[in-house]
């Protein structure tokens, strides 16, 4: 899929503003500031029905308007699709495909399949394992729709049982064991739609990974939840309600899921160096294209915010190179400086110079 | 303040409280009360009046009634050995307009929700129990949500071993629906409730 033109109107600083797009590498330059992000940022909201800076659309319309358009003209091979986002105050978002509005928004996810990078996906190898979760679900949200329901359907089942944990006075656990039956079949879909994920997306992951720094091994680490069914999950759950009720809180389940990053047998949240790090992410962000592709037979637009904060030159020039040979690539930069000389000549990149107009474009 | 006469301002006040009527519709409403004849209004308070007095809820079912029991408690042709278990009053009607229901009703008032602070306590569920001795078939018609799976997998394990059959709506697509407009979800479960033919 690539994306040819894209529309603003009434978001953030952009009143009405088109943003032509080509094949292979875009670049958008300008200052901190410039409306760079912004862009990034519609484009993701096409693709995912959200935007990755904030969870509230308000906030997304420019200031003293009610609501704001995003359109996006799409092409695959000879399919040309034109996709709209539209928010208004008080209102619901409307996505509509070609004129035809969807009638919900899941019916968006994998129509139009990007991976975006920023700079805080470094916190992917050193933070907690909430976000490697997050992250997975987020992969798996797009290419699986039964994994999507299922996952809302859970931390629904997780809320209430956990809220029924905090309301139980006496010993009497009835009030929370009749949540148990339905959240042991979730729990059971979840880790088996997750360890048949991490089987393909790891072998994926290694190759993306042996073609950046073949002398070390790197691989996820995530050791699949040993349940043959939903009733063996009950039984621990069982074993687990002198926890639960003492800590309040359901302590069975994938929302407990560890994933390590381990990079030569150590793991990389305490052991990696920044370099290896930021390798890591860029082989994470690689295989998750290559996953996207290989499950929905679309090619992905590649979305590499402020691409020199995470990589030095010659690491960029590769990863560049390497990406926009397979996907449509848009770059945003402060510089190209540091993308080293000749870069334009090498990559003949459609340029997109902020600020427009002058006008600043504050996040 | 705005010039109306200060009854004129309570009966707006008072209208404007209804679900769906802004000051303007009340306004409005207030002056086709003032055009009206004084027995159309005397009508009207007396409606009123008689709503807050008349209506309540059956001592029996929790449906609205007027008087001890509802219309469909104290009508003697309705099956009393079968019970419909349902969450709201708004269930009843909906059941009723079907038709084809001839037996009793339960309303419980809500699902178990821990997140909204429904517990089981806070449900009409003790008194069904008591309701189910001379019942042969209890229809569980929460809705298919899954706090009301969680209410109706409650109530079974509540009558556990009461002679009686239980039964839960199935669920399936819709009639005149496309398979291909079908959700996920709907087409699962009528997959897994599939028949013999
Ligand atoms: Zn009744």
């Amino acid at each position: 899929m690539q994306l040819e033109e894209l529309y603003l109107s009434n978001f953030r600083c952009y009143h009405d503003r088109r943003f032509p797009f080509s094949e292979g590498v875009n670049i958008i330059i300008g200052p901190n500031g410039a409306g760079k992000t912004t862009i990034l940022e519609a484009i993701h909201l096409l693709s995912l029905t959200r935007s990755f800076r904030t969870h509230d659309d308000r906030h997304l319309i420019e200031r003293g308007n009610t609501s704001y358009i995003i359109r996006g003209q799409l092409s695959d091979q000879d399919n040309k699709i034109l996709v709209q986002n539209t928010f208004m105050i008080g209102g619901r978002k409307q996505i509509s495909i070609d004129g035809i509005a969807l009638s919900s928004k899941k019916e968006m996810l994998g129509r139009f399949p990007v991976v975006i990078m920023v700079p805080e996906d470094l916190e992917l190898a050193r933070g907690p394992d909430s976000l490697r979760r997050a992250f997975i679900d987020r992969v798996l949200a797009v290419t699986d729709k039964k994994y999507l329901n299922e996952l809302l359907k859970y931390r629904r089942l997780l809320k209430q049982r956990n809220a029924a944990l905090r309301q139980v006075t006496a010993r009497d656990y009835s009030a929370v064991n009749i949540w148990d039956a339905a959240f042991a079949d979730s729990a059971h879909a979840i880790w088996r739609i997750r360890a048949a994920f991490f089987g393909e997306y790891c072998s994926i992951f290694s190759s993306a990974w042996s073609q950046q720094r073949p002398e070390i091994s790197a691989s996820i680490d995530y050791i699949p939840v040993e349940y043959e069914n939903a009733s063996a999950v009950r039984e621990a759950m069982e074993r687990s309600v002198e926890t639960d009720l003492q800590t309040r809180r359901t302590n069975i389940g994938p929302h407990r899921d560890k994933i390590g990053f381990i990079l030569d047998g150590n793991n990389l949240r305490f052991y990696g160096s920044l370099g290896e790090q930021k390798l890591f992410i860029i082989a994470l962000k690689i295989a998750e294209a290559r996953y996207l592709e290989t499950i929905l037979g679309t090619a992905p637009v590649m979305l590499l915010d402020d691409l020199p904060a995470t990589l030095d030159a010659e690491r960029s020039r590769r990863v560049i190179e390497e990406l926009s040979d397979a996907y449509q690539t848009i770059i945003s930069a402060t510089t190209t400086d540091s993308f080293g000389r000749g870069w334009e000549t090498a990559f003949k990149p459609n340029r997109i110079s902020l600020p427009v107009e002058g006008e600043a474009c504050p996040a | 303040m705005n010039g109306l006469p200060p009854s004129l301002n309570r009966i707006v006040t008072e209208l404007s409280r209804f679900p769906g009527i802004g000051k303007k519709t009340a306004q409005r409403l207030a002056f086709h009360l003032l055009d009206t004849s004084r027995e159309s209004v005397e009508e009207l308070a007396e409606a009123l009046l008689s709503l807050k007095a008349n209506v309540r809820e059956c001592r029996r079912c929790h449906h609205i009634a007027e008087g001890e029991l509802c219309a469909i408690c104290s009508d003697t042709r309705r099956d009393s050995a079968t019970i419909c278990v349902v969450e709201r009053v708004l269930d009843v009607l909906i059941f009723e307009r079907m038709g084809e229901y001839k037996g009793l009703y339960h309303v419980l008032g809500g699902v178990i929700s821990p997140l909204d602070g429904i517990t089981p306590d806070d449900l009409h569920i003790s008194d069904l129990i008591e309701r189910l001795a001379d019942v042969k078939e209890m229809i569980i018609a929460t809705h298919p949500s899954m706090e009301g799976d969680t209410t109706a997998l409650f109530i079974a394990q509540q009558v556990q071993g009461l002679p009686l059959k239980i039964t839960r709506l199935a669920r399936g697509i819709p009639m005149g629906t496309n398979l291909e407009f079908t959700n996920e979800a709907t087409l699962a479960s009528a997959f897994t409730a599939r028949v013999d033919l």
